[in-house]
């Protein structure tokens, strides 16, 4: 190790061009690179979907319509610029959020939680058995749905900190685990209204369940999508405003300098988790009221878009770096090009071609960004 | 500046270039049966043997157009989101073919949640039957149709009797199906026998005769199941235990493989160290478990293989049912409540799997009016030429109940 | 054999940034000689081994080796050249037998180019020999000793024929035994004609082992002479003298009663062996006193502030007493909680989060004070970062930036500002100006002056010796992990810390 140090970069900022408004802008979706991704996959969906009543993409119907050839028969703006569109990606999507909004947390640590689908499945079991079969009411469910998946957090959290196993390899211990206890509940049947006799509630829609999936705001939001912005928005408040939050990006960008800093690196740590864990269970709650029923497989690979979604916002893998505004764009991002190739019906093996694709490409620009 | 900008760009670009490519309009050829490989949830199986070859390019006749289709792999809340960019896209969908019916019912929570009352005019058709799931579908009115996938249990153990009191049995057996309808629910469904094809019999060589008496007082049966985390394979144990009741000197010791081949294998090998009288296997994947099976016949143990095949020939009795005659039973009712055409939303299966592509090609079966075993003219532009020229029959013909 | 030169290297110069780090320097080496090259920390002489190694190129000057002008571009040059480096962190690959470590990246292969295992291992158990060295060749490296793996490595230097071998500080992990043994094989290698440059700075073994020593002080040759010929004053003359600067601000010392008191320190080293890195030490410290800790590294006395400070955990442990009360500090929280604060030597890996702002980093200990019970109020922590950075005149666009795009010293400055910032009563300081510009270096001088006559309790380590005899009202020297020397008054002069730091000498309980 040598003495003498490389000296870091002169201390005055280099003198700043006077930039044209154009030019502005384009430093600042240079600067932001979510804020970038997220109007290019919209500038994508008004581009390649189609209009009401057409099967060509709306450019493709466009340049067809300009140049005389193809079958006419649309009529109208392309479906993404009707708000039915907007409205179902928030509604679908808003679980993925409200995972997403965990993960963020233990990934600024530095972690990773890839048990966060196995629990969304685990806590949507319990609160429909809770609430369909044994008929305890909406309120208790949900805490009791939250509450299985903090205590799962807070098994992910000791195995990390106490016993130092690392991140992947322990959540990959309780993704399986929770769904083994999500097939036991029930014996691997789904819990629906009146599927066995001795069920609380028996056939209809449970009043809860319904009530989170209606379009009460404005006939445009579900309370689902209220409940996943309020999550994201408190969570923002803690990460900013609290100690806790302050010492999560410490841990991620140094550990050591955090811990010789008197930063209680274990009980943070476990903290993040359990908190990841309680989120994942909110969004069992979400997934159970969209679907009306709890399934025993629900969940199942939501973990790699929860991921996806933090790190295409823009927040670091290797922890440190992020923020939950990060990871709204994120959850956007995702959301949006699923429902862009759904709406188009791509075919299945082109779908995966696509996603893999595209969180390369922002890993890449991430990457980057980086490289200072 | 720019050059940063342009990496960003081509996320745009690309997924513009992917949907571009991948959507194709929905009308998906198919090639006769498609390589098994298992999904999740998937209930794999074997191509079935004996299969006519279909014309080359089956698609979907004009007068019914399918004008969305999606992979939802089994799963109800992937259909749930499907379903949901169809109805954004179209105004008019006549009829949703999903390949099963939690895929069924996640469509129709679909529909019920746009908030505009398609639910109640379109029609759902979902596959498999369970009775705490499909079966409370009709009832509900969730579902027009369903179709039966029987899991077999029940002849499993009539053909287990029959092998037991030394008859000989055609190595492969496949099942029939149900036409269930909220008007024959309570009848318990149309029971429509298999197909006839090469190489199989039907389920009624059971019923050739009655049921022999069984020499012995007790009789021990291996029962190995790939897992139980599927809803269908539970109702296939409860209706196997069922059925074993009814001989009180069967005893059934089941075993669970929790969906891992390695543990089948020796599950079957403790069987033959137990000197059971009879196995019962529904294998994970037919390649690995081929060997064991081989060993339990050398062993003189009988084996019976449920719903998924092994390879080769080495066992006693093949039961299962079939795929591509539920599809084209649900083809041949949309052309029966839709003479004059209908647009068609198909919620598929796990493609990878072998049972979705069957479901999928006996649908286009059905629609073009193709019957087992024979070809129908080739689909030209416009006309009806299915009812005049259909060969086999067609669920209204046969009636006799399971 | 001897008396002919091996190795050349002439007007060697290299720059790292903006810092001089080898100035003009000729050094050479005959064919079996043991040349010691010796310097303090920052001399110089680590920089020049690594241009010799290959690890980095110089910026002027030549490297001769066996009559021919060598061009080193990467370590592998100078490898396949003859030259071979032996670093205290030994480059063995711990799971792979001796054999296979010593034939590692030159397998011997058979007949259709299949790795030769006979031959590996006949050619291993040869060089063993050699070197006196009974060892099962084909037993994985891991389960030999420290030492066992450093004789280990010079097999392995020696299966690549090398014709000059540099060791670096190579005894730091032995016991006297094992010392003595590598000394033998040092020995046998001077007889067969190798050429030897042994960096220490243990007095004992240049006189014991080297035939020439050269030392380096301040990025500059100083001198060369017969180990014989040199006596051990001229020796630390060379290395040490130099005119006091009169920098160094002066102050009126009137100290209080003992704030800290320290009694048994110790900590074990985490290598498994049980070797003790501080000794059960124990020193006190009064109100206003900067109590300095002589000592190069290694020698303990780092280690013993992080032992005071919970930094070890349960690896260390000391009796601590804080103006009269016990108190038990198993980590740095708990040592927070009580008053004391430590500066690390090292800010980019213990000192800095590097990725976040210069404010974040400066109130990052200090965070229950910022707000309400669990919250951070951004203002408050505004109010009270921006006087502490006019106070160190930290030069910082804004305080929002990233900390990583600081310069050295003023990231220096920023690490100070957060344990200021927690307004301790003892205020360990390891290295406080390393990296740090002249000018600002008297403002931190005047800063340590100030707290002290405020009634804080310093305890300062730093390895440019004029700054901790200047600053210094008393100095501990360590040695091996214990104290060899108390040095006050007059007594505290250049030459004999570094003559402390360098021997041993008996040591008081």
């Amino acid at each position: 190790m040598p003495d003498n140090e490389a000296v870091a970069p002169p201390e005055e900022p280099p003198p700043e061009l006077p930039l044209s408004s154009a030019r502005r802008v384009l430093v600042f979706l240079g600067q932001n690179r979510g804020i970038t991704a997220l109007l290019a996959v919209m500038l994508a969906g008004v581009l390649f979907t189609p209009q009401p009543k057409a099967t060509a993409p709306f450019a493709v119907a466009m340049i067809q319509k300009v140049t005389g050839t193809g079958e006419p028969g649309g009529e109208g703006p392309p479906l993404f610029l009707t708000g039915n569109l907007h409205s179902s990606v928030l509604y679908e999507y808003a679980e993925y959020g409200i995972l997403a909004t965990g993960m963020t947390l233990v990934i600024l640590t530095g972690g990773i939680d890839l048990s966060v689908g196995s629990v969304l499945g685990m806590a949507a079991m319990l609160f429909c058995w809770l609430h369909i079969a044994k008929g305890y009411p909406a309120g208790a469910a949900l805490l009791g749905g939250v509450g299985i998946g903090a205590i799962c957090g807070y098994a992910n959290g000791w195995l990390v900190s106490r016993l130092g196993l690392q991140p992947f390899v322990a959540t990959l211990a309780m993704m399986v685990a929770a769904r083994g206890v999500a097939k036991v509940i029930s014996g691997g049947a789904k819990i629906s209204p009146g599927a066995f006799g001795w069920y609380h509630i028996q056939g209809g829609d449970p009043a809860f369940m319904a009530w989170m999936t209606y379009p009460t705001f404005g006939g445009f939001l579900r309370p689902v999508t209220v409940l996943f912005v309020v999550t994201i928005a408190t969570v923002a408040l803690v990460v900013k405003y609290t100690r806790f939050g302050r010492h999560l990006y410490a841990i991620g960008g140094n550990e050591e300098a955090a811990r010789l800093s008197g930063v209680p690196v274990g009980a943070s740590k476990t903290l993040a988790y359990v908190l990841c864990g309680a989120l994942s269970g909110l969004a069992g709650v979400c997934n159970a009221s969209r679907m009306m029923l709890g399934d025993p497989e629900a969940g199942s690979t939501y973990e790699l878009d929860a991921i996806a979604a933090v790190v295409i916002g823009g927040t670091s893998l290797a922890g440190g770096r992020g923020s939950m505004v990060f990871t709204v764009l994120g959850t956007l991002i995702i959301g949006y090009i699923n429902k862009i190739l759904s709406i188009n019906a791509v075919a299945e093996a082109y779908r995966l071609l696509a996603k893999g694709l595209i969180i390369v490409i922002a890993v890449v620009i991430q990457g980057r960004q980086k490289a200072k | 500046m720019l050059r940063r900008a342009i990496p960003v760009l081509a996320i745009a670009v690309v997924v513009s270039a992917l949907v571009a490519a991948g959507c194709k309009p929905p009308d998906t050829g198919v090639t006769g049966p498609t390589p098994g490989a298992t999904g999740p949830v998937a209930k794999g199986k074997a191509p079935t043997p004996g299969v006519p070859a279909v014309p080359a390019e089956l698609k979907y006749p004009d007068k019914y157009e399918c004008i969305f289709d999606a992979d939802c792999k089994w799963l109800e809340g992937e259909a749930q989101k499907e379903m949901n960019s169809a109805l954004s896209r179209f105004a008019e969908i006549d009829v949703v073919y999903a390949h099963n019916d939690p895929s069924a019912h996640g469509a129709f929570m679909a529909a019920q949640q746009e908030g505009k009352g398609r639910e109640k005019t379109i029609k759902f058709i979902g596959i498999d039957a369970n009775p705490d799931e499909g079966l409370r579908y009709i009832r509900e009115g969730v579902l027009s149709v369903t179709f039966d996938y029987q899991t077999g249990a029940a002849e499993g153990i009539k053909a287990a009797v029959r092998i037991l009191a030394a008859e000989k049995l055609p190595q492969n057996i496949t099942l029939g199906t149900k036409i269930i309808t909220p008007d024959n629910i309570e009848q318990g469904g149309e029971y429509v026998p298999p197909d006839a094809r090469e190489g199989w019999e039907t389920v009624d060589v059971l019923d050739k005769g009655p049921l022999p008496k069984l020499p012995k007082a007790k009789y021990v049966i291996g029962y190995s199941q790939c897992n139980l985390g599927e809803p269908w394979r539970i109702r296939m144990n409860a209706e196997l235990q069922k059925a074993a009741e009814a001989h009180p000197a069967l005893e059934l010791m089941m075993k669970d493989a929790q969906n891992k081949t390695e543990t089948q294998q020796s599950q079957v090998r403790e069987f033959i160290t137990q000197k059971v009288d009879l196995i019962i296997i529904s294998p994970k994947e037919a390649g690995p478990l081929t060997a064991p099976v081989k060993e339990a016949m050398d062993a003189e143990i009988p084996v019976i293989v449920l719903d998924r095949k092994v390879e080769g020939e080495d066992y006693t009795c093949f039961i299962g049912g079939d795929n591509v005659m539920i599809g084209r039973l649900a083809g041949n009712w949309v052309r029966e409540q839709f003479p004059d055409g209908a647009k068609i939303v198909e919620l598929k299966g796990l493609m990878t799997s072998t049972p979705a592509g069957e479901r999928h090609q006996g649908f286009l079966e059905g629609l073009n009016a193709i019957g087992p075993g024979g070809a129908a003219p080739a689909p030209t532009a416009g006309g009806p030429t299915e009812s005049k020229t259909e060969t086999g029959p067609t669920p209204a013909e046969t009636k006799k109940t399971g | 054999m001897a008396g002919s030169p091996l190795l050349e290297m002439r007007g060697i110069d290299k720059w790292f940034g903006g810092v001089h780090a080898v100035s003009d320097v000729s050094f050479d080496v005959r064919a079996g000689e043991v040349h010691a090259l010796v310097g303090e920390n920052g001399a110089g002489k680590s920089t020049l081994v690594r241009v010799l190694s290959g690890a980095v190129s110089a910026d002027a000057g030549e490297i001769v080796l066996g009559g021919k002008t060598l061009r080193l571009r990467s370590p592998r040059d100078a490898e396949r050249a003859g030259i071979a480096m032996i670093h205290q962190e030994l480059s063995l690959c711990p799971n792979m037998t001796v054999a296979e470590n010593t034939a590692l990246g030159s397998e011997p292969t058979g007949p259709l180019r299949l790795l030769s295992y006979k031959r590996m291992n006949d050619h291993a158990a040869q060089l063993l020999d050699q070197l006196n060295l009974p060892l099962d060749v084909n037993r994985p490296v891991e389960t030999f000793n420290i030492a066992t793996q450093q004789m280990i490595e010079v097999a392995k230097v020696l299966a690549r024929d090398a014709k000059l071998i540099v060791m670096d500080e190579p005894t730091s992990a032995l016991t006297e035994d094992e010392t003595d043994r590598l000394f033998r094989i040092i020995r046998d290698l001077r007889e067969r004609g190798v050429g030897l440059v042994y960096i220490t700075h243990r007095m004992e073994e240049i006189y014991e082992l080297a035939d020439r020593v050269t030392v380096m002080r301040d990025a500059r040759w100083i001198g060369t002479a017969n180990a014989a010929d040199l006596p051990p004053s001229q020796l630390i003359e060379w290395m040490v003298g130099r005119r006091i600067e009169t920098l160094f601000p002066k102050r009126d010392v009137t100290l209080g009663e003992e704030v800290l008191a320290v009694r048994n320190a110790t900590l074990t080293a985490p290598d498994g062996t049980g070797r003790l890195l501080v000794d059960h030490v124990s020193l006190g410290v009064r109100a206003g006193e900067i109590l300095g800790l002589g000592g190069l590294r290694g020698s303990g006395n780092s280690e013993l502030l992080g032992t005071v400070f919970g930094q070890f955990g349960s690896a260390g442990s000391a009796e601590i007493t804080l103006r009269g009360r016990r108190v038990e500090i198993r980590s740095p929280a708990q040592a927070l909680a009580n008053g004391i604060a430590l500066l690390t030597n090292d800010r980019k890996t213990t000192g800095l989060v590097l990725s976040m702002s210069v404010l974040h980093n400066m109130t990052l200990a200090s965070l229950g004070r910022m707000g309400p019970p669990g919250l951070i109020s951004p203002g408050r922590e505004v109010t009270e970062a921006g006087p502490l950075r006019d106070r160190l005149a930290v030069k910082a666009a804004s305080l929002d930036i990233e900390v990583s795009s600081l310069s050295g010293g003023n990231q220096q400055k920023v690490a100070l500002a957060k344990w200021l910032m927690t307004e301790p009563d003892v205020l360990l300081l390891d290295e406080p100006t390393r990296g740090v510009d002249v000018g600002a270096k008297a403002e931190i001088y005047q800063l340590m002056n100030d707290l002290a006559a405020s009634g804080k309790a310093i305890m300062l380590i730093t390895s440019e010796l004029p700054e901790l005899v200047e600053m210094s009202d008393r100095i501990l020297v360590f040695h091996r992990g214990a104290v060899t020397a108390e040095l006050r008054g007059d007594d505290m002069t250049q030459e004999k810390v570094m003559a402390a730091a360098m021997s041993e000498v008996a040591h008081h309980a």
